[in-house]
């Protein structure tokens, strides 16, 4: 199994508990989607996923690594196994696309001479490599939203985790981006993403957990 | 190896390129920098020429044997030449009383005087230069000067050591307070350079946190910063450099003209090669330094558990 919660709770400071209690497997290859009302917990639980924040109580083992017990100095490398994508993009605007999408690559040291090629290849499975030397501000929502997906897959990672990577798109945009998840996962990629938007579940048919103030209600499969 | 050199040297391009994005705060900061630098890089060349310009004068420094006035040329001479013989001496000039007389009048201006005078009371005079070894060490050279002034042909042995000694301590004592001037400045160095450096940070913040996001290392993070630091710092040398320069290339004129006037041949010397290179380094090794402290504390704030997202 790729991610494994036991009895994990997460108090923050304020003594609010996001998470209780709570236990469950993804195995390496699924595609899960998470959900449940606002607040019930879903962008706590992935933070505890990357590492984001610690867990207070329980384990939380990601790709065979127990998390609290990672070194702080190995959290980058533990990061770069996996792809992050945020509602809001997380864009750096400064930069044009082509260097958002070689940001990860740039930063655990990849040689230059192959750049090129692994960042045209993530921007052309987003549909963007026409616009590669485009400025982020410069691009719709959903194409922004598919340039944070090709810098969240340009290392190659084992798991993607998207937190509401469709919170601000309409219904088109938001299939155009849980297809190419759903694309990600069939060529191996374990997918978890947090989703108000049920509709999705259905339409691929893949499972989900269901959070409910900080406890898991279920873990329907819902291809059945 | 070669990746790794051509990172460093994107980032060093980078970390420059930042720094004339803002021509405006940069150039403040590294005047700043330049000023707090120039200061106490100026007093020790300053200092160095006092130093030089007494070394001179001791070098120069002789001990004057006044003879008994009994004493006729040919003793003196004989008494010249076995004095000659030891080696803490290294020659000796002889002035005989007309050569005295003439100086005296030429430099008194009290020949109308001085002519009046029918017989020359002047004795001779023995001019002793000690050797080196002798001469720079103010004990060594007391005890020469009691030595020769026991001589049965020597009435009186003299030589000014008072002022040299108290000129000593007093240059002893200045250097100590440029020490502490220039500690005190490079400390401000440091915190003007850490304040931009912070400032630096709270305006790429998001930029920092998605790259930590992403993988980046707290080193990967840092390097632009210390770069940056760095380039403060030196740039903030090679201008506190060119202020001295400018300074003392101000000054020596009238420098050398008012030394002429006392009959020394002395000319301002600005910093040398070596306290130059120290200069330019000390202020990138304090910006380095700066930045790479600053850059520590507020990377803190990025790290897991601290709620930035
Ligand atoms: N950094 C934080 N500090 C304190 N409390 C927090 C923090 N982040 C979240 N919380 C609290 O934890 C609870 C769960 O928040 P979380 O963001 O995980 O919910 P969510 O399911 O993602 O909601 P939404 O659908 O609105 O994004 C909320 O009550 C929230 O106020
Ligand atoms: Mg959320």
């Amino acid at each position: 199994m790729l991610i494994e919660f036991s009895n994990v709770t997460k108090r923050y400071p304020e003594g609010h508990e996001a998470l209780r209690d709570v236990s469950f497997v993804i195995e390496k290859g699924e595609m899960v989607f998470l959900t449940g009302h606002s607040g019930a917990g879903k962008s706590t639980l992935l933070h505890l996923v990357t590492l984001i924040e610690y867990a207070t109580r329980g384990q939380v083992i990601v790709n065979g690594q127990n998390l609290g017990r990672l070194k702080r100095r190995k959290i980058p490398y533990f990061r770069r196994q996996i792809g992050m994508v945020f509602q809001d993009h997380k864009l750096l605007h400064n930069l044009s696309v082509f260097d958002n999408v070689a940001l990860p690559l740039v930063v655990s040291g990849f040689h230059p001479r192959d750049l090129r090629r692994r960042v045209h290849a993530a921007l052309d499975k987003v549909g963007l490599l026409n616009r590669d030397r485009a400025k982020p501000i410069t691009l719709s929502g959903g194409e922004q939203q598919r340039v944070g997906i090709a810098r969240a897959v340009v290392n190659r990672p084992s798991l993607l985790v998207a937190d509401e990577p469709t919170g601000n798109l309409d219904a088109e945009l938001s299939d155009e981006i849980f297809d190419l998840f759903h694309d990600f996962n069939y060529h191996g990629v374990t997918v978890v993403v947090a989703t108000h938007d049920l509709r999705h579940i259905e339409r691929l048919g893949k499972r989900s957990l269901t959070l409910s103030e900080g406890r898991m209600l279920k873990q329907a499969d819902s291809a059945a | 190896m070669l990746a790794w050199f051509i990172r460093h040297l994107q980032t060093m391009v980078g970390a420059l390129g930042d720094l004339s994005r803002n021509p405006f705060s940069s150039t403040l900061s590294i005047s700043v920098i330049a000023i707090a630098l120039a200061l106490p890089g100026g007093m020790f060349a300053a200092l160095e020429n006092i130093n030089k310009f007494t070394a001179e004068f001791e070098h120069g420094a002789n001990i004057s044997l006044f003879l008994a006035p009994e004493i006729n040329i040919k003793q003196a001479q004989q008494l010249k030449l076995s004095l000659e013989e030891y080696v803490a001496i290294k020659h000796i000039d002889l002035i005989t009383p007309d050569q005295a007389m003439a100086e005296f009048k030429s430099r008194s201006g009290l020949a109308d005087a001085l002519d009046s005078l029918t017989s020359n009371p002047l004795p001779f005079v023995l001019l002793v230069y000690p050797g080196d070894e002798f001469a720079r060490s103010p004990t060594k050279l007391a005890s020469l000067i009691d030595e020769l002034g026991k001589l049965k042909q020597v009435e009186l042995s003299q030589f000014d050591l008072e002022w040299i000694k108290r000129l000593t301590a007093l240059l002893e004592l200045l250097t100590r307070a440029i020490w502490v001037i220039a500690f005190i400045l490079g400390l401000g160095v440091f915190l003007v350079i850490g304040n931009t450096i912070r400032l630096a940070i709270t305006n790429r913040q998001e930029e920092i946190r998605i790259i930590k996001l992403i993988g980046g290392t707290d080193a990967f993070v840092r390097r632009p910063f210390l770069y940056s630091g760095m380039f403060q710092g030196l740039f903030g040398g090679l201008f506190a450099l060119l202020v001295i320069f400018l300074l003392f290339s101000f000054i020596s004129t009238p420098t050398k003209a008012l030394s002429s006037m006392y009959g020394i041949a002395f000319s301002l010397e600005p910093l040398h090669l070596l306290p130059s290179i120290l200069l330019v380094s000390s202020g990138a090794v304090i910006g380095w330094l700066s930045a790479r402290v600053t850059v520590g504390v507020y990377l803190r704030q990025f790290e897991p558990g601290k709620g930035q997202i």
